[in-house]
This record gives structure tokens, sequence and C-alpha cells, in this order.
């Protein structure tokens, strides 16, 4: 305990001996210049070290920004440029559509009237042959009836011994042509 | 023998230049020489050390933001934090380098030879965490000013406003309306108090590390004083942080209203 007082004892004897506060080492023009030293240091921190330096993270916050934003327009234009490439696709394959579906009905309207067309001039040549072959016969016939007529009178004369005059023989060529006709 | 206050080397025009002094100048060169490096060299795609910088800005101010609550506040505080920070971290680690402390010229004094070293931390002269600490306190006040207006400002430590408001609604209420006056000149007093609480913590730290340092180098030089030097590194960075942090919080409470007061006293009660 009695060392405890003596060093209280000196301590402050030695405090009054050089003047309170100085023995701590406070001197007016000593924290003077340790703070301008500060304020050195801090100028120079915030004007060339701070500044800078914050001011080169907010270009590069703004550059990072500035393309997201981009990206994301990028992006967008991309999207719609996509739904328009998909809206023209899909109106072309439907015009594509449109032509084949347009395509195969006037193919099929074409084919139809072609083949109309074909059974008309089908029918139309049957029905000229049919008439030219229906001419032909009766061409044939006068002219084997002609011809039989012929054979009549000559056989009539051959057998009558040609007594018989004109006007006679051929009354009965025509005789012989009626019931050649009546078969 | 370690002297509480930094040895004076020698006069300048009556100005002694102290060995604190002198560690504080080459911290300014040091400091200014890294902002024209800095300054000359900032681009937008930085390499090594400015790469290194950029980084420790942005984290701290990431941290300071943490502490302010908002981006705004924290930028407009980083100035003053960031280069108290840097300052005394700087200055503290210097104190560790070999040959601070040890080399110096031996006079007589009293018969007797005595170590005056060239070099001492600056941190551990009073006259440098005063001034800083001082500075600070000064500066939470002007900022305060700036934000809240000087009336709103000055009311938060002289509340006659109270009183006049309380005459109006009764005797109870001009009681405590009285009673709140003298808490706002307890906060006067609260002021000082802060300004010697964070001179003398900073340097009761540094002062105790160093003698403790050379207390250890007296008795083994080898090995043995690593781990304290280990030690003292721990403490120039936690103190550094410590000065930082609380200045911050007094600048962020003195730039708010009344409701953000009660938050600096927990912290600087937190910090001893």
């Amino acid at each position: 305990m009695s060392t405890e007082a003596s060093v209280i004892q000196e301590a402050t004897t030695a405090v009054e001996q050089t003047g309170g506060i100085a023995a701590l080492g406070i001197n007016g023009k000593l924290f003077l210049a340790q703070l301008i030293n500060f304020l050195v240091v801090l100028l120079v921190f915030w004007k060339w070290i701070y500044g800078p330096i914050v001011k080169m993270l907010d270009r590069r916050t703004e550059t990072i920004e500035r393309g997201l934003a981009h990206t994301a327009e990028l992006e967008e234009r991309l999207k719609k440029v996509e739904m328009e490439r998909a809206g023209i696709v899909a109106q072309a394959q439907a015009a594509a559509s449109n032509l084949l579906e347009e395509a195969r009905t006037e193919r099929a309207a074409r084919h139809q009237s072609a083949a109309e067309e074909t059974k008309r001039a089908v029918a139309s040549i049957v029905q000229e042959g049919k008439h030219r072959l229906g001419q032909e016969k009766e061409r044939m016939i006068e002219e084997v009836r002609a011809e039989l007529a012929d054979i009549v009178v000559e056989a009539t004369r051959k057998v009558l011994g040609e007594s018989m005059d004109e006007q006679r023989s051929s009354a009965l060529a025509e005789e012989a042509l009626r019931t050649v006709k009546g078969v | 023998m370690i002297s509480v206050a930094a040895e004076p080397l020698f006069s300048l025009g009556g100005f002694p230049v102290t060995n604190a002094i002198v560690n504080a100048w080459i911290v300014v060169l040091l400091f200014t020489f890294l902002g024209f490096v800095i300054r000359s060299r900032a681009s937008l795609v930085p390499k090594g050390f400015l790469n290194f910088m950029d980084w420790a800005v942005e984290f701290l101010l990431q941290e300071m933001e943490k502490v302010t609550g908002d981006r705004a506040r924290a930028r407009r505080f980083a100035p003053i934090c960031l280069s108290l920070f840097l300052l005394v971290l700087v200055s503290n680690w210097m104190g560790l380098l070999p040959g601070v402390g040890s080399i110096g010229v031996h006079p007589t004094h009293g018969g007797e030879d005595v170590l005056i070293p060239l070099f001492r931390a600056a941190t551990s002269d009073l006259n440098f965490t005063l001034a800083i600490a001082a500075f600070s306190i000064v500066a939470t006040h002007v900022f305060g000013i700036l934000a809240l207006g000087p009336v709103a400002h000055v009311s938060k430590f002289v509340k006659i406003r109270g009183i006049v408001q309380a005459l109006k609604h009764g005797p109870m209420d001009v009681m405590v309306a009285v009673v709140e006056f003298f808490v706002g000149l307890l906060e006067i007093i609260s002021e000082f108090a802060k300004t010697l609480s964070l001179a003398l913590r900073l340097f009761g730290n540094v002062f105790a590390g160093e003698v403790l340092l050379t207390v250890i180098y007296s008795l083994v030089s080898l090995v043995v004083p690593l781990p304290f030097l280990f030690l003292e590194l721990l403490v120039g960075i936690i103190q550094a942080t410590v000065f930082a942090m609380l200045v911050l919080v007094f600048l962020k409470s003195m730039t708010e209203g009344h409701a953000g007061e009660d938050h600096a006293p927990a912290v600087g009660a937190a910090a001893h």
C-alpha cells in the first residue's frame, strides 16, 4: 500500500514539475502540426485517391449498367424479330397452303372439265361414226340392191331367152327386190 | 525507459521536431506518393495495385454502408473515415518496423546514457491522436449542421425550445423539460469526453504496445517477441478500425434527428 502511495506521489510530483498536461507531451505547436499533417493526408486521399477511384467505380458501374441495358434491349429486339419471323413464316405457310389448295381445286376442276370434254368428243366421234356407218350401210344396200336388180334382170333374160321387153324386166326386177327386202 | 511524450530531436525555428512528427511526415509523403500514382494511373480497367485499391475502396464503402444504412451518406463520410483509418493503420504499423524506437541518438542526461529514437509511431504521440480526434468531432458537428440546419443541431444540446413548449402543458412537463435541458448540457460535456476518449484510447493502445514490445525485446531479442509483434499488428488494425468506425457512428448520429442519438454511446462503450 505504501509502495502504491509513493508511486502516486512520485507521479504527481512529476506532473507538477513538468507542468501537468505537458507531461503527456501536449504541445500547441505539435498539435497544430499534426493537425496539418492529417489535413494534408485527408486532402491527398480525397482528391487523389478516393476521388479518382470512386469516379472510376461510377464509370464502371455506368458502363456495366449501359451494357446490361443494351443487352436487354438487344434481347427484346431479338424477341421481336423472332416473333416477326415466326409471323412471316406462319403467313407464308398459310399462303403456300392456300396456293396448294387452290392448285388442287383447279387441277381437279381442269381434270373434270377435260374428262367431260373428252367424253363429249368421244361421244361426238362415236355419233359421227354411227352416222357414217349408217350412210355407208345405206349406200351399200343401195348398191347391193342395184346389183341384185341387174342380176335378176340378167338371170331372167337368160332364162326367158331374151324375149321379154325392157318394161317387163324392170317390173320383175322391182318385184325381186321387194322380195329381197322382205327377206 | 520510454517517454510518454514524443522526444524532440531538434528545433526548427522554435518548432520542436519530435520523432513522432518525423514519422507523421513520412506517412504524409507516403500518402502523397500513393495519391500521385493512383491519380496518374486510374483507369476503367485497373491492373495490379490499382485493382487492389479499387477493391479495397469498394469493400470499405460497403462496410460503411452497413453502418450508415444508405450509400449516399457512406460516400459522403468516406473521405474522412477512410483517410482516418488508413492514416492510423499506416502509422500504427510503421511503429512496428525494425529501427523505429530502437535507432536513435544517445545523449547523456543526468549522467546517464539515454536513447532518443529517431522514429516513433505517430499514433503514440498524444498530439497526433488528439488532433485527429478533435478534427473528427468538429467534422461531426459540421456535418450535423449541414444535414439538420444550425437551429436543429444546436437544439440537440441547448434544449430551451422544450422548456418553452412545456410551459403550455403543465408543471410536470416543465420539470421533464428542465431535466432534458440539463441532459443537453451534459451532451456538450460528452462531446469533449468523446474527443478525449478517442484520442486516449488510440494513444493508450499504441503506446502500451510499444512499451510491451520494448520490454519483451529487452528480455529476449529473438523468436519470443514474434507473437507480440503479430499481436501488435492485430492491435494496429483493430484500433484503426475502432477509431474510424466510431467517427462514422458519430457522423451518422449527428446527421440524424433525436431518434438516432442513442446508438453512439453504446458503440463507444463497446469499443472500450
